[in-house]
């Protein structure tokens, strides 16, 4: 019982960082700082999503697996990120010229 | 609560398909229909079809991306193009087109098994446990030949195209990139991995011989695209075994059974026999969308990029120190 609202909690904690992260996306002015919010909502959101999975998941290999979509997702978001970061960077944007 | 999400599924479908004919720029238009095959891939999902799911995600999200963002690098984009305009005459195609698909929804038999009985009466007489992997390689074997064959003319197409003899020349490898070589360290022994369990599933479970095939496709672009040489030291006369390995397979076992004076692709009742046609066919698959993705690159171009790359980093640096 504890554990489905704690998990409930958490899985709503996620959604909130994945809503917060699309505003960000939507609504930031320059690049950098939409990668920022991008960023966020991949490794918080998700990160809590997965935590709440893990209370509400039976059996071990279960957990160990959600755990491993996290990590995995925080290698990949980290890694798009620097690639677009350095793409933006690397390309004259139009204001500058 | 799950009618709720189907139809946000199908409504996004939909609403994305209209964005991509919408869009401004062809860029954003490849990206509306990665997110479109993620999405597809997803509504597959909830029809109970995994191995579509798989093979949509994989295949339509994932490589066809790949493949339509670096055409679109090749090609020079004529600015932003006018939508909309040049479209009106396909409205009337389209909608009979619609038409048609309601007409055929409508008569299909609300209790219809279509050919579910038929493969099942057929299960016992195969090897494989996993139906749709039955209907793939032994009852339809045919089908999956054909298809390595169209890949095999593809990538044969685009040697034709660019005038090269093998697949080698491209294969140089692109600037170094230490971030991508750090992701490749983590991400290739998983992908090895990932591959290998949806091959090996494939007997029993949704997975087979495309969806690996596309796994380690994934991951002969990642090697190529973070600059690691391995892929350009391979040798050409390995590349061009894997690459017509599954097509070979399944034509010796055609050429054996019309010597054998038995109907076509009939073969002996071994799972070892279905499963090294399987194997080959993933290799296969995987060096031919490999070459095709990073076979149409000009090599030269990159070069001249990262040097132009490099040149534009100093002027920053020395801008730098000037200040």
């Amino acid at each position: 019982m504890i554990f489905d609202i704690l998990s409930i909690l958490l899985c709503l904690a996620g959604a909130f960082f994945f809503l917060g992260g699309t505003v960000g996306l939507l609504r930031f002015p320059d690049n950098y700082s939409r990668l920022h919010a991008l960023t966020k909502a991949d490794n918080l959101g998700l990160g809590f999503i997965v935590l709440g999975l893990v209370l509400a998941s039976p059996t071990m290999p279960e957990i160990i697996k959600l755990g491993l979509i996290w990590l995995l997702a925080l290698v990949g978001s980290s890694s798009a990120c620097y690639f677009i970061g350095n793409y933006i960077y690397h390309t004259p944007s139009q204001e500058e010229e | 609560m799950a009618l709720f999400l189907d139809i946000l599924v199908a409504f996004s479908l939909v609403a994305i398909a209209w964005r991509i004919m919408r869009a401004p720029g062809h860029f954003q238009a490849v990206v509306l229909f990665i997110t479109f095959g993620l999405l597809l891939s997803l509504a597959w999902a909830r029809l109970n079809s995994p191995d579509i799911a798989l093979a949509e995600a994989a295949v339509g999200a994932g490589l066809a991306g790949v493949l339509l963002l670096d055409t679109l690098r090749a090609v020079a984009q004529p600015g932003k193009v006018k939508t909309g305009a040049h479209f009106s005459w396909l409205l009337l195609p389209c909608l009979l087109l619609a038409g048609l698909l309601t007409l055929s929804i409508i008569h299909i038999q609300p209790d219809s098994q279509g050919l579910a009985r038929a493969v099942e009466a057929g299960m016992q007489t195969t090897s494989l446990e996993y139906p749709v992997t039955a209907v793939l390689l032994d009852f339809r074997g045919y089908d999956t030949w054909l298809e390595l064959g169209v890949l095999l003319a593809a990538v044969l197409g685009l040697l034709c195209v660019r005038r090269k003899k093998s697949i080698r020349a491209p294969l140089l490898p692109a600037p170094a990139e230490p971030v991508g070589r750090w992701l490749i360290s983590i991400l290739l022994p998983l992908i090895l991995l990932v591959g290998g369990f949806l091959l090996w599933l494939g007997a029993f479970a949704p997975g087979g011989a495309f969806q690996a095939g596309v796994v380690w496709a994934a991951g002969g672009v990642l090697l190529w695209q973070a600059g690691h040489p391995s892929l350009g030291a391979l040798p050409v006369s390995l590349w061009r075994t894997g690459a017509v390995l599954g097509f070979a397979l399944f034509w010796l076992l055609a050429a054996t059974a019309l010597i054998r004076n038995e109907p076509m692709l009939t073969h002996p009742q071994a799972k070892a026999w279905i499963l090294a046609v399987e194997y080959a066919a993933a290799l296969s698959i995987a060096v031919c969308l490999t070459s095709l993705a990073i076979g149409g690159q000009k090599s030269e171009d990159r070069n001249q990029k990262s040097e132009v790359r490099d040149q534009r980093s100093g002027d920053r640096c020395q801008i730098t120190n000037n200040r």
